[in-house]
């Protein structure tokens, strides 16, 4: 009893405490004892669980600060306690009821916002209305249109431009926001119009404030750094606008049907260019090809080698396949496919980067439009990546989120098909052999041959189509720097043909071609925009120079709504592809690398190389990458020192400047917190296999050599072998000889392998000695699949904008954590004593409880 | 009450131990089950570890006059079998006789069974006509295996029973190439699903078990639940 | 009726592992394209290549109702590597 109420003893032998700290914690339990009852069955109960309501103390040895703990972790409990279902003390009756007609309220609106524009197309006043329409002549429609269009022009102008004081401000965009909330429940096309036209309206007011009543014409300075956050703000404005309009009405095209009869299907060259990439990388590509559903007289597949390599020309020999190859280097790729096509007479061209694996349905899926359109002239399909980009590899996102690639691929292209401005993307594209040669072959002007290749199309008067279907699948590039030097080659090349071929100007082009060609080049143009926004609120802090001459509350009042809208907008549009606030973070890694090249191309397109983007490399360790990371840092730094003039300013500024400090504070903390989401990113993460796991789900079965045959879930595939899951516990050796069966389509195949690993119903088979068909037949099987690509989408979460915030700001904290766990050793000696304070000072922070473990579920993976 | 028969393409396709497997497998899906053994060989109730000497057996009962309703045997409350008996070459064509004598003594049969029971399942001799006069059958299926003397049959018989591929091993290039030759000019007669060459099954004999009961995880139990599940969903788009 | 073993239930709607497994039939779910018609090339050859194959099939060829010989399939293997009639 003594031992249980004072265990000084026990604190002193079993966890080893200082005696005077064991005394200390010894009375404060006696008191507690003492004074709080301890023995009640309520106080046991919270004992036997105090691993899960006081988690911070669960694993941590006894010290003296933990009576404060203990006091304010219980504190913490009483205010945010969940109180259990059984204990919860019933509502009385009027609030219960209240409560429920209120839920029912609220879902019956929701439930009648979302078959709004059902019943509304449904309804007979609207039918009645369209008919009315279709009835009158053209001079009245035109009459009718002409006088609607007049009186919503004027009433747009008037929202835009008149000038309001703070309250009628205030009411003004609170009206707006909820009107935005009210649309947001409505499914369907026309809610997104809606709330575009609500983002621009308030795009547009925020801009035209900013021009007319914010530039500070009495001080040069002031002046300067205004122009210039003004000219970066329109920019994002202008953007944002033409990003609206491209993207508002995404095709979805499907499939077209192939006539029956397959004589009258058109000849293919499917042409593969290489340079200096690695055979094992194409050989898995001339495999897949050879296994596309086409007639075999109708496809001619060649590899078009410009390193010249004597195994290239031996595997092409063995597999059944052209080689291809020429004298000279020039104009690179393009120059590689021009030279090829004076050997090839085929009606369509299909063109695969080496590494683009195609699925076996690509050509009949793409090729039925060059059927019915005749002035057809490309088809292109999403480039799909089968490995975590950097992004998705340092961050350790991969397939939990759409990556950076998927808002091009699932969205703007698929806006840009509404109208006709799909272009060519280098590779995953079938093209009609009559166009290329009608604009003299492909473009070799440019680094971006291929946008650059798609525009001549476009201005000769062919059409190009994109079906969203992912058909092909390669790597996604190794490192963050090849990343970004891929990158800059594309923004230096957009920036060429902006300057050399501009799409605003020459002829040739809809208008709605030349607004979509100038916002992908003008995308890339971001970079200085990007480092303004990064820096400006340190021209305030810094140089004390009034870069937005107005009140901050003001400032506020403006800069939200516009910010809120285009968010909303924006995860309407976009939600699927690209989760709110991560295009700042993507922008921020890109900017500082693409500012030069653009610009110095914008000046004299013809200065510039074109460098061949790596694949297929190795990061043997986990490393912090330094060169790429300085501009963050200098950055980061920059908003250190401005946040430290800003606390200075705060004490000794003037006091009607306390609102401006804390604006732009508020500014620098969000900038720091997007760079340190950079930062992070430059932490790489060393890649264990040379060969990428794919992870799927498809039946199989596995047949030992005793003749036993179990149905087992293929759970990934490489080039070298598969990951099986099992219904019970084989416990095979290492070494084991398997047969691992697959099926494509209706025919079922069996592959020789030999057991790699087991572990519990998880098995590893290597499948290494396979013959030349039998390789073939398993690309065929796996990578090859007409559905291998087809839900990649099905684990990931919708987006929620505020959430997507919040994982940004945290992922920016990360960042710097990171960096100061790569730090040489001497500056964390240094900051040592700092960090152990605040952790010590985190210590005392009260954390919510663990939830109850829940009982787990299991079924049967290999059902039938 | 829906009656399936099996009967083998040629002698030796396995169709025994693949009704048993059927049975097995209905019955788990909670269908009442007969199987009924129309075969001398009378093999079908060792799947079952059923041995009493040949003594009980419908055709048995026939030749000794006795009832022939009483011969079967309940292994669970949900499957019965019907075993044949045990009978010499002579008996067994005397019995044929009187099939073909009167053919529609098992019309008469199905019709009095068929309060009790969902599924009759008929095992077929490959030979003996009469033996195969079972009355009004669904599904009348062949078993075959994917070689050529099944395919020179196939073709010889030309009918248009449904065909079911048994001991299927997609490792021998013989048989896959004559399984999607069969998939393509059979398309309307061949069964989706085919039932794979796995050893569980010999195993379950030699165990006295059906398949469904000895290896539950192997794929040939996998495969008869396969074939069950088809077989009620062609008797719900037959009805 | 017996009472159903937890392992072994009967899904009327989920796709039985057939179907899952024959890329074709998912690649139509997916795309909600019932009606596509898919030529499959890579078994069509591969059917061609299994006729010539073995001897006995070209005695006993496969006939329809009236006698006729079945067609063979029109897809016929092409060696790869020839290079075309342009310049």
């Amino acid at each position: 009893m003594i031992e249980h109420c004072f265990p000084y003893l026990k604190l002193r032998r079993r966890y080893d405490c200082h005696p005077l700290t064991a005394l200390w914690l010894a009375s404060f339990t006696a008191m507690a004892w003492l004074f709080l009852r301890l023995e009640s069955p309520v106080w046991q109960r919270l004992r036997e669980e105090r691993q899960r309501w006081y988690p911070h103390l669960a694993g941590k040895a006894p010290s003296v600060g933990d009576p404060l703990r203990i006091a304010l972790q219980s504190l913490w409990l009483l205010v945010f306690r969940p109180w259990p279902q059984a204990r919860r003390r019933t509502a009385p009756q009027w609030a219960r009821r209240v409560g429920q007609s209120n839920q029912r309220l609220w879902s019956r609106i929701g439930a009648f916002l979302t078959e709004l524009p059902q019943h509304a197309s449904e309804s007979k006043a609207m039918h009645e209305g369209a008919q009315w329409r279709r009835n009158l002549d053209t001079r009245q429609k035109h009459w009718l249109d002409f006088t609607c269009a007049a009186v919503g022009l004027v009433l747009v102008v008037v929202c835009i431009t008149q000038p309001f004081n703070y309250v009628s401000q205030l009411v003004y965009v609170i009206l707006l926001w909820a009107v935005a909330m009210v649309i947001r429940r409505m499914p369907g096309r026309f809610p997104t119009l809606l709330l575009i036209m609500l983002s621009i309206i308030v795009s547009c007011r925020y801009l035209w404030w900013r021009y007319t009543a914010t530039l500070n014409w009495d001080s040069p300075l002031d002046l300067a750094c205004g122009v210039l956050l003004l000219i970066a703000e329109t920019y994002s404005w202008l953007v944002l606008l033409l990003g609206y309009i491209q993207t508002c009405w995404p095709l979805n095209r499907p499939p077209a049907q192939l006539p029956r009869d397959t004589r009258l299907w058109p000849t293919v060259d499917l042409l593969i260019p290489t340079y200096n990439e690695d055979l094992s990388i194409v050989r898995s590509t001339v495999y897949a090809a050879l296994g596309i559903d086409w007639p075999h007289d109708k496809l001619r597949i060649s590899i078009l080698d410009d390193g010249k390599r004597e195994e290239f020309r031996l595997f092409a020999e063995q597999a059944g396949v052209n080689y291809i190859t020429r004298n000279d280097n020039k104009h690179a790729k393009a120059g590689n496919l021009n030279q090829a096509l004076k050997q090839l007479d085929g009606e369509l061209v299909a063109i695969f980067d080496c590494d683009h694996v195609p699925v076996r349905s690509f050509l009949q899926l793409t090729v039925g439009w060059f059927l019915r359109d005749p002035k057809l002239a490309l088809v292109q399909t999403p480039h799909h990546f089968l490995s975590p980009d950097p992004f998705e590899r340092n961050l350790d996102t991969f397939r939990q989120r759409p990556n950076e690639g998927e808002l091009f691929y699932g969205l703007v292209q698929d806006g840009n098909d509404m109208w006709n401005a799909a272009f060519f993307c280098g590779s995953c594209a079938v093209l009609r052999r009559s166009a290329i040669d009608e604009i003299g072959g492909f473009a070799v002007e440019t680094v971006t041959e291929d946008a650059h290749t798609a525009l001549r199309l476009h201005r000769k008067g062919w059409n190009s189509a994109y079906v969203r279907i992912p058909q092909a699948a390669g790597l996604a590039t190794e490192s963050l720097s090849a990343h970004i030097g891929q990158r800059i080659r594309w923004a230096r090349g957009m920036a060429q043909i902006f300057r050399t071929d501009n799409p605003l100007l020459g002829k040739g082009l809809t208008i709605f071609q030349r607004i979509c060609y100038a916002n992908a080049m003008l995308h890339f143009l971001a970079g200085l925009p990007r480092l303004v926004f990064l820096t400006a609120p340190l021209a305030f802090l810094l140089m004390h120079a009034y870069i937005i001459y107005a009140p901050a509350l003001m400032i506020m009042l403006y800069v939200i709504p516009h910010m809120v809208h285009a968010s909303l907008t924006n995860s309407r549009m976009q939600g699927e592809h690209r989760l709110t606030f991560w295009g700042e973070v993507y922008e921020t890694v890109l900017a500082w690398y693409i500012a030069r090249p653009t610009t110095v191309a914008l000046f004299n397109p013809k200065k510039g190389k074109f460098n061949v983007t790596a694949k297929g490399g190795l990061m043997t360790e986990d490393q912090f990458d330094w060169g790429i990371a300085r501009p963050y840092l200098v950055l980061a730094v920059l908003n250190i020192a401005g946040l430290f003039f800003a606390v200075w300013r705060l004490f000794y500024g003037p006091a009607n400047e306390i609102g401006t400090t804390l604006v732009s504070s508020l500014w620098v903390i969000y900038n720091l917190l997007i760079v340190g989401a950079a930062v992070a990113i430059a932490a790489e993460v060393r890649q264990v296999r040379e060969t990428h796991r794919v992870q799927a789900k498809l039946p199989a079965a596995i047949r030992l050599q005793n003749g036993r045959f179990y149905p087992c879930l293929l759970v990934d595939y490489s080039d070298g072998g598969t990951g099986v899951q099992l219904d019970v516990e084989l416990s095979l050796p290492i070494g084991e000889r398997v047969f691992l069966m697959m099926q494509r389509g209706e025919r079922e195949f069996l592959f020789s392998g030999i057991v790699s690993r087991s572990h519990k119903n998880f098995i590893g088979i290597a499948l290494n000695e396979l013959t030349a068909q039998q390789k073939i037949d398993y690309v065929q099987c796996t990578f090859s699949r007409a559905d291998a690509w087809l839900n990649w989408n099905e684990d990931f979460a919708p987006d929620r904008p505020l959430h997507s915030f919040i994982d940004v700001l945290r992922l920016g904290a990360t960042g710097y954590y990171r960096l100061y766990q790569y730090l040489p050793a001497w500056t964390r000696t240094l900051t040592r004593p700092f960090v152990r304070l605040l952790a010590w000072l985190i210590s005392y922070v009260p954390r919510f409880a663990k939830a109850s473990p829940l009982s787990p579920t299991s079924r049967s993976e290999c059902a039938p | 009450m829906t009656s399936l028969s099996m009967r083998g393409v040629r002698g030796g396709v396995g169709t025994t131990s693949l009704m048993a497997a059927l049975g097995y497998a209905l019955e788990s899906l909670g269908e009442r089950v007969l199987l009924i053994d129309m075969s001398p060989e009378n093999l079908l109730s060792l799947h079952f570890n059923l041995r009493d000497s040949g003594k009980s057996g419908w055709a048995r009962a026939m030749l000794d006059d006795q009832d022939w309703y009483k011969q079967a045997w309940g292994l669970t409350p949900t499957l019965h079998i019907l075993p044949y008996g045990r009978l010499s070459a002579q008996e067994s064509m005397s019995i044929e006789q009187q099939l073909i004598h009167d053919p529609q003594i098992w019309a008469r049969r199905q019709a009095s069974l068929a309060a009790n029971y969902d599924w009759l399942l008929f095992d077929l001799p490959q030979r003996l006509p009469g033996h195969a006069a079972i009355g009004p059958c669904l599904l009348p299926i062949q078993v075959a295996e994917a070689d050529a003397a099944c395919h020179v049959l196939l073709l010889q018989q030309a009918g248009s029973n449904p065909v079911l591929v048994n001991r299927y091993d997609p490792g021998s290039q013989l048989q896959r190439d004559l399984l999607l030759i069969w998939r393509q000019y059979y398309a309307t007669r061949l069964l989706p699903l085919t039932v794979h060459a796995d050893e569980a099954m010999r195993e379950a004999l030699a165990f006295k078990q059906p398949v469904g009961q000895y290896a539950p995880e192997s794929l040939a139990a996998q495969d008869a639940l396969s074939l069950a599940t088809w077989c009620l969903a062609r008797r719900r788009e037959m009805a | 009726m017996a009472s159903l073993p937890a392992k072994i239930q009967l899904k009327n709607q989920a796709p039985s592992r057939n179907e899952r497994a024959d890329d074709i039939a998912r690649l139509k779910v997916e795309l909600r394209l019932p009606s596509l018609e898919y030529v499959d090339v890579s078994a069509q050859l591969e059917l061609s290549r299994a006729l010539k194959r073995w001897p006995l099939l070209a005695d006993f060829p496969i006939t329809d109702d009236r006698g006729d010989q079945v067609p063979l399939p029109v897809v016929q293997p092409v060696r790869q590597g020839k290079f075309g009639a342009r310049k």
